[in-house]
């Protein structure tokens, strides 16, 4: 679909707002916007105009553009004269109804002040298909190409083509993988601390909300592990309290400590990493506004491991075939057989943690279990279906405030915890990284699990939901533990087959967290919940 | 906008028509302004009103601080694009909608 780029120029007056939100629906709707999506839009420029119309007066000149930037949609409207900001700035209190309305969709738009001019810029996600979608598509092409070739390609071919072509290129989406993973987590892990430092710095609740959490999260990623400890028969190699054990022992944590802040970027070692970036982050956060460049540069940064981990996500379905292919030729997918074990137990911790959390409301509120499974399941179905907490994100909201009562003041963590509370992806990981541990012959040791249990807590929170980011984290975790580069193709499949049970049984426990949350601050709508 | 008014007694009902927008969300705040003294029960009809503004929702605001002092106000008949803009809003908590 292809976005023209328009510049209209206007001079603001009541019928001119009324002018420039139709053009702003009308691009919008151009998009294949959702209503409600464009609804919040529209009222929230709308909003804007109208307290730079209370500043400014009538007739000064506006100009909205629209178009596309690097194949981003984007709305920009400019006015000249002196700094003010609309989005911080009213005359009244009469629209701050419209502060959280595109936060609450994910979007957030920037106001500047630059040579005289005001500008307040959104930028919108391009509209594109699931990424799941190709995700599945490619594991299907892999398996029928690679079965295919199988039957009717003879060894010597098959072998010919290993060697000058798929392993070639497996080599070098594992290069791309090691590479990018390091910097993207990061970044996220970085902008995960400024961003929870924020939210806690915004309230006991919000500070409430993020050690909840956290603890839960380590809590289940612990299930994971015992879970998968004695399901998956592990190389387990005890380190026993006596000299040279303990000194083992810390040596491992001192070698977390890097010599330098490059090293732990040229070697790629996650744990040092995540220390520089946890050391580097709560620094911003006590030099508080005194940073505010850094912050902005961290902000940019973060941004740019998004775009990052956005194209290793659109590259990766045809990486997946290849090494599909590649495993199916080597016969090296003995581990595939063996994959219904930590597929089992996935779905075994998360179903029971889901429904340990639903009869903990039930009991609670006193809301009979069926109906709260009622209210629960169509935003269930919408992210099962779409593997995808963007696309799912307005039937979670509207479950959250009209099916079960969660109040407004809880609502303000939603995109939060959309962002950080990922306890069915931490099984995922915790379950399959064992697994993978399992297949490869690596031998355990508590020191191997904590760093495991450490990491996969920390990587997957500090993840946002981006196509790519799965990835990456497993990269960045496999790399550290020791796994090889193969376990990846595996770790590739589960991935694509947990994502869609994770992101619903994420959004799932996220919900009654915050019902839980909003009863604890009193103000749960127990007759929203009941009724 | 077409603006119709019914009052009995204490009880006053606008009913709208048409869009209330930008241009035309002065039109109803005069008409309120004019409109509220003595009143202890609005109703603000909005079955045959097609589009609401931020401008809208303003003026809704202000009759609600304003009937908050002096009675109770209600809104109904609204439409579904009506009543989406309430709930993405917060006005649901705001308004008493029937």
């Amino acid at each position: 679909m292809k976005i023209e780029n328009t510049s209209t120029q206007y001079f603001l007056t009541a019928e001119a707002v009324d002018q420039i939100a139709e053009q702003i629906e009308s691009f919008l709707y151009g998009l294949e916007m959702e209503r409600a999506n464009v609804l919040r839009i529209r009222l929230s420029l709308e909003e804007a105009l109208l307290r730079w119309m209370d500043w400014f007066g009538e007739d000064v000149e506006v100009v909205l553009d629209t178009g596309s930037h690097w194949r981003n949609p984007f709305l920009r409207l400019e006015l000249a004269g002196e700094d003010y900001d609309p989005l911080s700035n009213a005359e009244t209190d009469l629209g701050e109804w419209s502060e959280t309305l595109l936060g609450g969709i994910g979007l957030s738009p920037r106001y500047s002040y630059h040579r005289g001019v005001n500008i307040l810029y959104l930028r919108l996600r391009r509209p594109r298909r699931n990424p799941a979608y190709y995700m599945l598509l490619s594991l299907g092409i892999g398996l029928l190409v690679g079965l295919a070739g199988i039957r009717i390609l003879p060894e010597s071919v098959q072998s010919a083509l290993i060697l000058t072509i798929l392993d070639p290129i497996e080599d070098v989406f594992f290069r791309i993988l090691n590479a990018t993973a390091g910097p993207v987590i990061f970044c996220t892990v970085l902008m995960a601390i400024c961003g929870a430092g924020s939210v806690a710095a915004s309230g006991k609740m919000g500070r409430k909300m993020l050690a909840r959490f956290v603890t839960i999260s380590t809590i289940l990623a612990v299930c994971a592990l015992v879970g998968s400890a004695l399901l998956f028969s592990l190389d387990y190699h005890s380190t026993t309290m006596n000299g040279n054990r303990i000194s083992n022992v810390l040596d491992f944590f001192l070698q977390i400590i890097p010599n330098d802040v490059l090293t732990p970027f040229i070697n790629g070692d996650t744990p040092q990493l995540l220390l520089v970036a946890v050391i580097l982050g709560n620094a911003i956060l006590v030099t508080g506004t005194h940073s505010g460049g850094l912050t902005a540069l961290i902000q940019q940064l973060n941004a740019v491991g998004m775009v990052l981990a956005d194209w290793v996500g659109r590259i990766s379905p045809f990486f997946i075939a290849i090494l599909l292919i590649l495993g199916l030729w080597n016969h090296s997918l003995q581990a595939v057989v063996g994959i219904w074990k930590p597929l089992l137990l996935f779905f075994a911790l998360t179903i029971l943690s889901l429904a340990a959390w639903m009869l903990r409301v039930s009991v609670s509120q006193k809301v009979p279990l069926k109906k709260l499974a009622k209210k629960m399941r169509p935003s269930f179905l919408v992210a099962l279906r779409t593997a995808s907490v963007d696309a799912a994100f307005g039937d979670n909201q509207l479950c959250c405030e009209k099916r079960l009562g969660v109040s407004r003041e809880s609502m303000q963590c939603l995109p939060m915890g959309t962002i950080l509370y990922m306890p069915a992806s931490t099984i995922a990981t915790m379950t399959f990284t064992l697994y993978a541990a399992k297949c490869y012959g690596i031998t355990i040791s508590e020191v191997w699990c904590v760093t495991a249990l450490a990491l996969t807590v920390t990587v997957i929170m500090a993840s946002p939901p981006v196509a790519g980011i799965g990835l990456l984290a497993y990269a960045a975790i496999f790399t550290r533990l020791g796994i090889p580069s193969d376990g990846l193709t595996i770790a590739l499949m589960a991935d694509i087959m947990f994502g869609f049970f994770c992101a619903a049984g994420n959004q799932a426990m996220l919900q009654l967290e915050l019902v839980l949350q909003s009863s604890r601050e009193g103000k749960l709508s127990l007759k929203t919940l009941r009724k | 906008m077409t603006i119709t008014t019914t009052k009995d007694g204490g009880a006053l009902t606008i009913a709208l028509e048409g869009r209330l927008d930008t241009t035309t969300a002065p039109e109803l705040d005069e008409k309120l302004k004019d409109s509220l003294e003595g009143i202890t029960d609005l109703t603000l009809d909005m079955e045959k009103l097609e589009y609401l503004s931020s401008a809208g929702l303003r003026v809704l605001l202000l009759a609600q601080k304003a009937m908050n002092k002096q009675g109770s106000m209600v809104v109904k008949n609204v439409n579904e694009t009506i009543q989406e803009i309430f709930e993405i809003t917060g006005f649901v908590e705001i308004l008493t909608i029937q």
